[in-house]
């Protein structure tokens, strides 16, 4: 391609200017060369990626993928493979070790580029052709978030790589898309997964397989890199990706490169309801009263009055700062979601394997996720007990609804036992039972001028639903100066997990037809907490007549 | 509901009836296309175990065959096919797919499925 041959000639030409005036890289955005670029093989090893007539994806990826390697570092780029044989990045770990390793690949080489190699497969025998995907600015599995210029430079690189391919090969064009696939989600790094071609149209997996096609492929990807770095999406502004790749989490993508340069944005929060008023003068015109706990984007100050934006209704005007908490960053996007436990599941006070277990949750709970899930377990409020832990992601399943308003308002008056209780079945009033941990007699705090829910809630280290829960207060979590708040005893604030209330060293005797599981849910432990404190085998390892210490 | 042609989803037209029709139009979905030239990728012999909407999101049991292996495409298209059909009603807007009753991590090229999906996700398969 003429084109590229001339650019391949500049960048030699920068590269021998470069070290002539000891200005490296003052050609260099323009090709390849001097960029590090990752090229990732899909699947490998155990993973065979699609299969179909007769051909795996990962003999295709790596074989594109080695060419390619072999071509861009010809022209002077720094080339990593994720895997260079049939293997998998990460032997030994599962898929999402697998597939993490590969974007930490690009992580811990500050990549400028990130190419996932794959072949694509449909139920239809009769399409083909070469798909490129790029990432979104949220949706990961992981819980990365991408910047709009992420994700408008992944765009752009994605564009020319197909517009490439598509030209070089005369294949079909399968258009470039966007889907929130593991590898996508590389912030900092224009990455996007090349599907060559489909192993399922007969005529192109015959092409896939034969090593002067897939050199024809790696040098078109070769090209569109090319013509990316040369375009300058990669180091400016990128132009726009399409507003579905950057939909459902507005405010909630990671700090987009160019923040450091921009005024950081401050926000309020109201304490009370507050006039918006037309100036900064408490008799100045009212446009509305702003509902207690109303996030305000700060636009001026004058005096003892803010000139904010109120988002929700696009609206801007003053308000008096003693109505207003501290000022802060913006609010968070996340909104608490409900889920149900489908299956007998262990309550735990964090989200690693050193924390502690809370004992079972009965099955069928309302659990309300106050926090954005980063991990594998959800951080909740039992909406039976006000209690707030965590579950792990797998043994819920989404509810959508809240518990129907008589437990939902339980969920702050009713005794904390009452879901262990229940499923326990026997237990009775006298049997020690799972309780929430009270607050000390000392826990509260006076509610000041200026102070907020959430900010009393952050400087504790609680959630705004664990004070509305302890406090009972309503919906609107409305607080007024002077107001005692009472602190929930919760994990964050340090307060120990759950115990029966007689104390340590419970003693329980073990009857005739009784089990471990059983017992645990009396009194309000997990199998695994008694099996390791009692040095049992296993959870059958127990008789009649046996005493079993509980805490 | 929604089939697949040319590598996008191609809608079809079906009367349903009853109280829940979104649960009949995945029935019919699993059936396949009626219409010449539409496929599914929806693979043969897939079970429906449960539909269960609340709130707008339609929590959606199928047997493990429904999470079987296959390329970007078509593992895309199979989901994006539940989601349009689903969210043609107006009292679903997300579809969480649950394996045997369970949330599922990742399908095909890395694609997550552990949180309700809404059409945005799929956007770049509808018809243009």
């Amino acid at each position: 391609m003429p084109s590229r041959n001339l650019v391949r000639s500049l960048a030699v030409a920068a590269l021998f200017l470069g070290n002539l005036c000891a200005t490296p890289n003052v050609f260099a955005a323009t090709t390849v060369a001097g960029q590090t670029i990752v090229i990732d093989p899909g699947h490998g090893g155990k993973d065979p990626g699609a299969i179909d007539n007769g051909i795996q994806e990962k003999t295709v990826t790596l074989a594109v993928g080695q060419q390619l390697a072999t071509i861009l570092q010809a022209e002077g780029a720094n080339v990593i493979l994720t895997r260079s044989s049939d293997v998998n990045p990460a032997p030994n770990g599962t898929v999402d070790d697998d597939l993490q390793a590969r974007v930490s690949a690009a992580q811990q080489a500050h990549a400028n580029a990130f190419l996932s190699i794959h072949a694509n497969e449909t139920a239809d025998p009769n399409f083909s052709g070469a798909t490129t995907f790029y990432g979104p600015a949220c949706g990961f599995y992981s819980g990365t978030k991408l910047s709009p210029d992420d994700v408008g430079r992944s765009y752009s690189l994605a564009q020319k790589v197909q517009g490439a391919v598509v030209s070089r090969t005369h294949e079909h064009d399968a258009g470039v898309q966007n889907a929130a696939f593991w590898v996508l989600g590389n912030p900092g790094i224009p990455a996007i997964l090349v599907e060559t071609g489909f192993l399922s149209n007969k005529p192109e997996a015959g092409k896939l397989v034969d090593p002067s096609y897939q050199h024809l492929i790696a040098d078109a990807i070769a090209d569109g890199v090319n013509t990316f770095f040369a375009s300058g999406d990669a180091a400016g502004t990128p132009p726009p990706a399409p507003s579905g790749a950057l939909a459902g989490c507005s405010g909630t993508a990671a700090k987009d490169d160019r923040s450091q340069a921009q005024p950081v944005e401050r926000w309020v929060q109201t304490i009370v309801a507050a006039p918006l008023l037309s100036g900064a003068d408490a008799n100045a015109k009212q446009f509305t009263v702003l509902a207690p706990f109303t996030y305000l984007k700060i636009l001026d100050q004058k005096g003892d009055f803010f000139y904010v934006l109120n988002p929700a209704a696009n609206s801007p005007g003053w308000v008096e700062a003693k109505k207003v908490g501290p000022s802060g960053p913006p609010p968070p996007a996340f909104q608490p979601f409900w889920v149900e436990s489908f299956r007998p599941t262990q309550l735990w006070s964090g989200a690693d394997g050193k924390a502690a277990d809370f004992g079972p949750l009965p099955l069928w709970s309302y659990l309300r996720v106050l926090a954005d899930p980063s991990g594998p377990r959800f951080y909740v409020q039992i909406a039976d007990t006000g209690k707030v832990a965590y579950v792990n992601q797998a043994d819920v399943g989404p509810s959508g609804a809240p518990p129907s308003s008589s437990s939902a308002q339980a969920a702050s008056s009713k005794p904390a036992a009452s879901a262990a209780d229940k499923s326990a079945g026997a237990a009775s009033a006298s049997q020690p039972k799972a309780k929430a941990a009270a607050p000390p007699a000392s826990s509260s705090v006076t509610v000041a001028a200026g102070d907020t829910l959430s900010g009393i809630a952050a400087q504790l280290g609680l959630t705004v639903a664990d004070l509305i829960a302890a406090n009972h207060l309503g919906p609107d979590g409305l607080i007024t100066v002077g107001q005692q708040l009472a602190l929930p005893g919760t994990i964050r604030s340090g307060t120990a997990a759950p115990k029966p209330s007689s104390g340590a060293s419970t003693g329980v005797t073990i009857g005739s037809g009784d089990t471990l599981s059983a017992i645990a849910a009396k009194y309000g432990t997990s199998v695994q907490s008694l099996v390791s404190l009692n040095h049992l085998a296993s959870a059958d390892d127990i008789q009649a007549g046996q005493t079993l210490s509980i805490a | 509901m929604f089939f697949t042609a040319a590598g996008k989803l191609a809608p079809e037209a079906a009367q349903v009836s009853g109280d829940t029709p979104a649960s009949a139009a995945l029935g019919l979905l699993l059936q396949g296309p009626k219409t010449a030239g539409h496929l599914t990728e929806i693979p043969k012999g897939t079970q429906l175990q449960k539909i269960a909407i609340t709130e707008h999101t339609a929590a959606v049991s199928f047997d493990p065959v429904f999470f079987s292996p296959g390329g970007a495409s078509g593992v895309q298209l199979r989901l994006g096919q539940v989601v349009y059909t689903l969210t043609q009603f107006p009292e679903v807007t997300s579809v969480q797919f649950l394996r045997d009753g369970q949330t599922v991590g990742l399908i095909g090229e890395g694609f997550p499925l552990n949180r309700p999906l809404t059409r945005d996700a799929f956007a770049s398969l509808q018809q243009s």
